[in-house]
């Protein structure tokens, strides 16, 4: 018997808020960087890639002109 | 080329007046590279190593830019006949960290957009296909909130391209 025990709870309802990490690349990100064939395929799609930039890239690029760059 | 903005912020070059040793991210082979190596790397060319700080000697956070190439080989003919015949030419970010107390005040931000415009100027004096970035595993929504797209075989293994930063900025009025 689970009494008292809402199932609902099994996982956390309100998840914590997620911190900015401080570390963005691997330690030891030097080393020499081969394509595969699918990693090929990606990089020619890119040369017809015309999405537009996102609203996350958007936003970063103003907050870095208002608080780095002189307006 | 970076100026004081609002906050007081900003970027620029590493050297000796910068507190490298006050620098703790979290990630001490990071905190090492910052300490120990990338002064050497500057001073070989390896690399450019760029801090944010706000006084000129506290370090928040740093970066590293390197033009890397990425091999071609071994791929099947009809692929590699659709990429150039050399490597292809590309901006490495190689390390990028921020201080832990400055976690939360979203100075990854700042030093990205920083790094890829620093790499979008270069690019326009030798070609650059994107910048890439080898990233930590809890770093990778990060750079995918950012565009980047991953390598499908390395999925760590991530890209921005030059056009779609200059997509960017030409979308926001910047680009000349």
């Amino acid at each position: 018997m689970n009494a008292g025990k809402d199932p609902s709870m099994a996982t956390n309802p309100v998840a914590p808020p997620t911190l900015e990490p401080t570390c963005f690349t691997n330690p030891l990100s030097d080393r020499t960087w081969s394509l595969t064939a699918a990693d090929a395929e990606a990089v020619i799609a890119s040369w017809d890639d015309t999405r537009k930039p996102s609203e996350g890239l958007k936003d970063a690029y103003r907050q870095y002109m208002e608080m780095v760059r002189p307006a | 080329m970076t100026g004081v903005g609002a906050n007081g912020f900003y970027i620029e070059p590493l050297n000796p007046a910068h507190d490298r040793e006050g620098f703790h991210c979290g990630e001490s082979a990071l905190d090492t590279y910052l300490q120990r190596q990338a002064r050497q790397d500057i001073s070989r060319n390896l690399a450019r190593v760029y801090v944010l700080t706000d006084d000129g000697k506290t370090v928040k956070g740093f970066y590293s830019l390197s033009a890397a190439a990425i091999d071609p080989a071994n791929l099947p003919l009809p692929l590699a006949r659709k990429l150039p015949h050399y490597a292809l030419p590309a901006t490495l970010l190689g390390r990028m960290a921020i201080d832990t107390r400055m976690q939360g005040c979203n100075l990854g931000n700042l030093i990205l957009m920083s790094a890829l415009h620093m790499a979008w100027e270069g690019s326009r004096v030798i070609g650059a296909w994107a910048v890439i970035v080898d990233t930590k595993t809890n770093a990778r929504d990060f750079y995918l909130r950012h565009d980047f797209q991953p390598f499908p075989n390395h999925p760590d293994h991530l890209f921005l391209t030059m056009a779609h930063y200059a997509r960017l900025l030409s979308g926001l009025s910047i680009a000349e």
